[in-house]
């Protein structure tokens, strides 16, 4: 009875706790659309659809070419607020050209002579680990962020890249909550 | 008694819970792909030379300058290199040189400077250049004026300068002042070359350190 008594409550608090744990420590959700209810969901796009770089629209690579410079962006269209969290590529086709390519990726902002945020500069190959971003903006439903993303080719790139074709999808997270947003959005 | 034991059981478990639940954040997340972007790299330009304006195009040639038992005096005959461009655009030619002595394969007892491989300088200064042209149909560059017939440009690039300041146009001037923004070669189609003809002197004045010594050549033809 009095082990009945004291073990009772253990368990029952033992269990809600567990089962807050368990549910707390689901992997993220990370389908397209996220249902919440019937009315709120999580849902992201990004436009344009259509690869951003292409030979035929860009021409050819080569040590010191122009700059080629592409916008993407990061459509809102669910209805909670996020932040762009990581960026990360996958490559196809002559991988080592990646370690040959440099990118650079700004996250605009909207104000007007506001100072675009760095997001990453350095080769392409790193972009292949994956790399979190501290995106300094959380994105309110039906809003977009823009990504400038500039690749080019040094002057200091030797013949060993020549003729390689490299093919890259590059894959933008975003998340909810949008960490330390002071709830604006 | 009873009540204090699972009041702080619950508390226990309590603050661990809070503890764990500290640590542990959950968030939504969505992930979107940019997929198909591509990249390639233009393929440079592709030199390749020959002995022949007809071919057969090689990456390299060899024995284009030779000169057996050569005595101060000597002078090679005009011989030709023949370059052709066979990848994509190019803009300039480099031409320069470089060179090594033997003095193990043949050693005569005369030589006085048994060291000479050491310092090849010494021996390409005695090398001179006495003819060098860079021409095909529209092209006809003097290198050692540095003076292109069909334009009328001289250009300081485009000639080799007497380097060390002896009063000759030497192996030694080529390598220490290289022919550099030179007109590249013309590209296909087949008809189009280019070529470097040029003779070489070992000088009169050229003393006993040479004697029974190898002198190698390696000329250097860089598109850009």
């Amino acid at each position: 009875m009095k082990n009945t008594k004291i073990f009772t409550p253990i368990f029952i608090i033992t269990l809600v706790l567990s089962i807050s744990i368990l549910l707390a420590n689901q992997p993220m959700a990370s389908a397209c659309t996220i249902s919440l209810g019937k009315r709120i969901k999580f849902d992201m796009e990004l436009s344009p659809k259509v690869p951003l770089f292409h030979p035929a629209k860009d021409g050819y690579f080569y040590p010191g070419s122009p700059k080629i410079t592409k916008n993407l962006k990061v459509v809102n269209v669910g209805h909670l607020p996020f932040r762009i969290y990581m960026l990360n590529t996958t490559f196809y086709g002559d991988i080592y050209l990646s370690t040959g390519l440099q990118i650079e990726i700004l996250e605009l902002r909207k104000g007007r002579g506001e100072k675009p945020n760095l997001v990453y500069n350095g080769t392409l190959s790193n972009l292949a680990e994956g790399i979190e971003v501290d995106g300094k903006r959380a994105i309110p439903p039906k809003d977009s962020a823009t990504l400038k993303i500039t690749v080019w080719m040094p002057t200091t790139a030797g013949n060993e890249y020549q003729g390689l074709t490299l093919k890259a999808d590059i894959a933008v997270t975003v998340r909810f909550p949008p960490s330390h947003d002071d709830g604006k959005c | 008694m009873m009540d204090k034991k699972v009041l702080a059981s619950m508390l226990i478990i309590a603050v661990a819970s809070m503890l764990i639940g500290a640590g542990t954040v959950a968030y939504f997340s969505d992930t979107e792909t940019s997929k198909g972007n591509t990249f390639t790299v233009a393929t440079g330009p592709d030199l390749k030379l020959s002995h022949s304006s007809a071919g057969p195009w090689t990456d390299g040639v060899t024995g284009t300058w030779t000169l057996a038992d050569m005595k101060p005096g000597n002078e090679t005959p005009t011989a030709s290199v023949f370059f052709k461009n066979f990848g994509s655009a190019s803009s300039t030619m480099t031409i320069t040189c470089n060179y090594t002595v033997d003095e193990d394969t043949n050693p005569v007892e005369s030589d006085t400077d048994a060291y000479t491989d050491e310092h090849p300088d010494e021996m390409a200064k005695y090398m001179v250049i006495t003819y060098m042209w860079y021409k095909n149909d529209h092209l006809s560059l003097n290198c050692l004026t540095g003076h292109e017939g069909y334009s009328g440009l001289t250009k300081e690039d485009w000639r080799v300068s007497d380097t060390d300041g002896d009063g000759k146009i030497t192996l030694y001037d080529l390598k220490e002042d290289p022919l550099v923004n030179l007109p590249s070669p013309d590209t296909q189609p087949d008809q189009y070359y280019t070529q470097l003809d040029m003779r070489i002197k070992f000088d009169e004045n050229a003393g006993n350190d040479f004697q029974g010594d190898i002198f190698d050549l390696t000329m250097i033809f860089t598109l850009n």
